[in-house]
């Protein structure tokens, strides 16, 4: 697509983002990493961050519940996605991980009338359920709304920059 | 018939169609002679769309139209800004609904007008395929936004990805006197009329 005019990388990152996670994926970086996340509507990012070895997971949240097939991607589901962020970043007291979310929008204007489709909600509350879970509290969020948000994630030191369509930029 | 079970040429011939019936009413909503032209057709499966559609933070001017019937789904009519502009300007020009408009009142005017087109586009677009497939669908009122092409789309697949696995993307071009207008139309159906269980398997 090539409609509206393409931003720079945002000001708050200053440089190319060196792993991009799509739809439904989750993806690890290291300190040196931007991870970015374009176009996040109704879906969640969860950024999951180690305040000391500066790891940090993203996952891509499509939906909030189903059933898994093998080919699946990690983080189509918001359970299995939290569970492998979590695996992820290794064995980790609670107390020593960032937990960031974004998203779960309703951009487009469903009619009332159309079933299950309010999934910007759902995905969040299936999130926060898997979060309790593990033990995990949220420290960070900037979720719901009506607006789309493309996300930076740093795993450097765990800033995550969101961006909207207006070119609005919120850090985490 | 099932939309996504039939062959490409099928598919083709309904989108075709589903064109032909858009560029009429159109052209009768206009008062002048519009011409659409396909550009391309796909069929895929959700995972695989085009990666440019979910990337980078290109804004475009959206109308999200539910379709129910024996055929139940999704439609998003994607439209760069500048073509959004264009149609609202052919709109003003066929019914002189901007003349002289303050400029909030202008927008309120483009936005009818771009639900006009929308409503008109997608629903005798939808209609054509219908009749083609010799189907039921039932277009619901369209609705506008405007976002990033990424997150429209983003929100679109997520919406499909409960009860499907399939897309229908349609590349084409309105022309007005010369000026091309190029939408893009995806399609998710969520609901399919044959008794054979539809694709998807989530059950959120």
């Amino acid at each position: 697509m090539t409609a509206g005019q393409a931003g720079p990388v945002p000001a708050a990152a200053g440089r190319e983002p060196t792993v991009v996670v799509p739809m439904g994926e989750a993806a690890v970086g290291g300190p040196g990493d931007l991870m970015v996340i374009y176009g996040l509507g109704s879906c969640v990012a969860l950024a999951l961050w180690h305040r000391h070895t500066r790891r940090g997971a993203l996952c891509h949240i499509v939906l909030p519940e189903g059933s898994p097939a093998p080919e699946d991607p990690p983080a189509r589901y918001a359970g299995p996605a939290v569970d492998w962020a979590f695996n992820a970043l290794g064995p980790a007291p609670a107390a020593d991980l960032v937990v960031k979310l974004a998203g779960g929008a309703s951009v487009l204007p469903v009619p009332k009338h159309v079933p299950l489709l309010d999934i910007g909600r759902r995905n969040l509350e299936a999130v926060n359920r898997a979060l309790a879970r593990l033990g995990l509290r949220i420290t960070a969020a900037a979720t719901g709304g009506s607006q789309g948000r493309t996300i930076f994630f740093q795993p450097g030191d765990g800033r995550m920059t969101i961006r909207t369509a207006a070119r609005e930029e919120q850090v985490l | 018939m099932n939309l996504l079970s039939s062959s490409v040429s099928d598919l083709k011939q309904a989108v075709v169609q589903g064109l032909a019936a858009a560029e009429s009413a159109l052209s009768e909503l206009l008062g002048r002679p519009v011409q659409a032209s396909l550009i391309s057709v796909t069929e895929a499966e959700l995972s695989q769309v085009d990666a440019s559609w979910l990337s980078g933070d290109d804004v475009a001017v959206a109308l999200y139209q539910y379709f129910d019937g024996s055929l139940a789904g999704h439609c998003l009519l994607l439209m760069e800004p500048d073509a959004a502009a264009a149609v609202s300007r052919q709109l003003w020009d066929a019914t002189g609904a901007g003349a002289g408009t303050a400029a909030p009142a202008r927008e309120e005017t483009d936005h009818s007008a771009l639900l006009e087109f929308g409503n008109i586009l997608t629903g005798r677009f939808l209609s054509g395929m219908a009749d083609h497939l010799q189907i039921e669908v039932l277009p619901a009122p369209p609705a506008r936004t405007v976002d990033t092409a990424a997150a429209l789309f983003n929100s679109l697949l997520a919406a499909g990805a409960q009860f499907s696995r399939r897309i229908v993307t349609v590349a084409a071009a309105f022309s007005v006197e010369g000026l091309p207008i190029p939408v893009t139309l995806a399609l998710i159906p969520t609901r399919f009329p044959d008794p054979a269980p539809a694709p998807g398997r989530d059950t959120p």
